[in-house]
């Protein structure tokens, strides 16, 4: 597995066929957040997208690794049922088992968008939710 | 890169290595690694034996752990896996099947040549490109309601059919003639409709694909011929695709429902993607409902991907169907699982077989190979790199009595897909390939150069190993004329 260089909060882990994210920040929340940025940086350059919709989303799960997991599979499943691609997101609120959060992008133009890779799904392989020096880190696997 | 494999493997035979049961604390049945020594050292390069071993924690499992030569690091089960367990108080795990359920390939015949169809491929390759949905998010051309859905969740390919998509010998030409038995839409969540509504008759992206072939080289001219492959220069079609974002949302809901399950159920795994239930549980029996559901979309999204094809071959060329010939070869699932009947410690037994990129290799007389093909065994289609070629191949006894009627899918990724972007662009990619006579059409190019000959295996070196090994024997060989990737 190797690590690309890290920006933005997150880094790319490769996967041999496929890939993750080792997301960063000094509250869950950020770390969370930049999970999804990382996602979403792997369909699209994230410059391209604009943030001219907001979507509100609420997740609940057993444990806050499952939250990781289901959160993400929330934002795949809107990118795939309603075509909209997120760049920033702010987590309103977040415990071990639910979350609250704003997340901002917009809707899929093809003439502007060019999609790199489709994620099918967030996996709990090496899945990790962790403190990380005086934040927390986050890492999850995908199938791509 | 991860670190290499250290474990422990007896060698049993050139081919054949254990991961013995003392391995890992846990472990029911010990390993099994269908390789060579080369494959064996590129394989170790990665964790994927590991996951060999772990998949060999599962309650009620039989045999061992397979791990055919083109194995690969996945999440939780290994790529180019195969775990059976007993039906009876054995169970069943949505990561030994994977998010793109019957996930699978189709091969069709022509009775055209390489001379008659060269100067077309281009305008074949623009045709299918434009007639066949595909790309990241794809929406299909289908028009189908929920309970249009219903019928192609019970029906698989029997729907398409139905609706002019095809005929007859498509069906039977099929791995379970298309529809597998036990699905339940019931047990289907309102998401994975939604999902897979739209995405009916779409090719998808990542490593699916459609290829015009060209056969190059025959290994078994009597069994090709039994497959209705007449010898080298005719031209084959390839069709590689799964059961979209419906697979995806059914699979992602099951494993939720199996991290609870494998509390209640007492379960200890060491990997959560490895979640199961058993078989015989509501959740166990859920999941393979809903599965079976899956398995069968994907049927009728490969049935009417062909008859697109079929259209977009006779308006280019300006023939009719008989005389172009498109008859289905075989369609095979590789990420599936199975209710099947094997013989174990000599003993006939149920039993749940797990593919997760694997394909069924059944011999020569099993009931369940086509009437066309039960004298020489039931063909076996090894899709590689498209630089390079593709395999058919056929079932033996002995994958019968060694790897539950299993052998490799692919070719197997040896290079993840950011390593193979920044060696490569798809641009280059795509003009090396045409400097070697190969047209390629991709919606992102980014993902033309994941799918890079560069970053597999040679599914030469891999089909070598199986067919040593005598889990499949090869038949003939087709290197790509045109592909068209998502």
């Amino acid at each position: 597995m190797v690590m690309s260089k890290s920006r933005e909060g997150f880094q790319i882990l490769e996967h041999t066929a496929d890939a993750g994210v080792t997301a960063y920040g000094q509250d869950l929340g950020q770390a969370f957040a930049n999970a999804a940025a990382g996602l979403f940086s792997l369909i699209i350059d994230l410059d391209r997208v604009r943030e001219s919709l907001r979507r509100d989303i609420v997740i609940t799960a057993p444990g806050i690794e499952s939250l990781l997991v289901e959160w993400l599979n929330e934002l795949i499943y809107i990118f795939d049922v309603d075509n909209l691609l997120f760049k920033r997101f702010e987590i309103a609120h977040i415990d071990s088992t639910s979350l609250r959060a704003r997340c901002y992008g917009e809707r899929v133009d093809l003439s502007r968008h060019r999609l790199k890779t489709g994620v099918k799904a967030a996996t709990y392989h090496l899945l990790k939710v962790e403190r990380h020096n005086s934040g927390y880190r986050a890492q999850v696997i995908f199938d791509i | 890169m991860s670190p290499r494999w250290q474990g422990k493997l007896n060698k049993i035979d050139d081919y054949r290595w254990e991961i013995p049961q003392s391995y890992k604390p846990g472990m029911n049945v010990p390993g099994l690694v269908y390789a060579d020594t080369n494959m064996l050292e590129v394989i170790r390069q990665e964790q994927s034996l590991e996951q060999v071993a772990n998949v060999a924690f599962l309650p009620g499992i039989v045999g061992k752990s397979l791990a055919m030569p083109d194995i690969h690091w996945g999440y939780g089960f290994p790529i180019g896996g195969v775990a059976a367990t007993r039906v009876e108080d054995g169970v069943i795990s949505p990561g030994g099947v994977g998010f793109d359920i019957n996930c699978g390939t189709r091969l069709l015949r022509t009775n055209l040549t390489l001379k008659e169809i060269q100067p077309l491929i281009p305008a074949l390759v623009d045709a299918l490109f434009v007639q066949i949905p595909s790309g990241v998010g794809s929406k299909g051309k289908l028009k189908v309601d929920n309970k249009e859905l219903d019928k192609v969740m019970l029906q698989g390919a029997a729907w398409a059919v139905e609706r002019g998509y095809g005929d007859q010998h498509d069906l039977e030409a099929c791995e379970e003639s298309g529809a597998m038995e036990g699905a339940d839409p019931a047990k289907v969540s309102p998401r994975a409709r939604e999902r897979g509504i739209p995405q009916l008759g779409t090719l998808g992206s990542g490593n699916h694909f459609l290829e015009i072939q060209v056969v190059d080289e025959i290994f078994d001219a009597a069994i090709a011929k039994a497959f209705g492959i007449q010898g080298k220069g005719q031209i084959l079609l390839h069709i590689h695709t799964g059961s979209r974002g419906f697979g995806h949302q059914v699979c992602d809901d099951y494993l939720k429902v199996m991290n609870q399950a494998v509390s209640r159920y007492n379960i200890r795994l060491p990997d959560r993607q490895l979640a199961c239930a058993p078989l015989q549980s509501p959740e166990g029996q859920a999941y393979f409902a809903a599965m079976a559901c899956a398995a069968n979309y994907a049927w009728a999204n490969r049935q009417c991907i062909t008859h697109w094809v079929r259209e977009c071959f006779t308006k280019v060329l300006g023939k009719g169907r008989s005389e172009l010939g498109l008859e289905l070869i075989y369609d095979v699932a590789h990420n599936i699982a199975k209710i099947e009947e094997h013989t174990v410690d000599g003993k006939r037994r149920r039993l749940c077989i797990h593919r997760k990129g694997a394909t069924r290799a059944f011999p020569a007389g099993h009931p369940d190979v086509p009437l066309g093909y039960r004298q020489v065994g039931q063909p076996v289609l090894i899709p590689g790199d498209m630089g390079r070629y593709s395999f058919v191949a056929v079932g033996t006894t002995q994958a019968m009595a060694e790897t539950f009627g299993s052998t490799c899918h692919g070719a197997g990724r040896v290079q993840s897909r950011g390593e193979a972007k920044r060696g490569l662009r798809g641009v280059d990619v795509a003009k090396v390939l045409a400097q070697r006579g190969i047209q390629v059409k991709a919606m992102s190019w980014a993902g033309l150069a994941e799918e890079a000959s560069e970053a597999y295996k040679d599914v030469a070196e891999v089909i070598e190993i199986t067919h040593q090994a005598g889990i499949s024997y090869k038949v003939c060989r087709a290197r790509p004329l045109g592909v068209i990737k998502g």
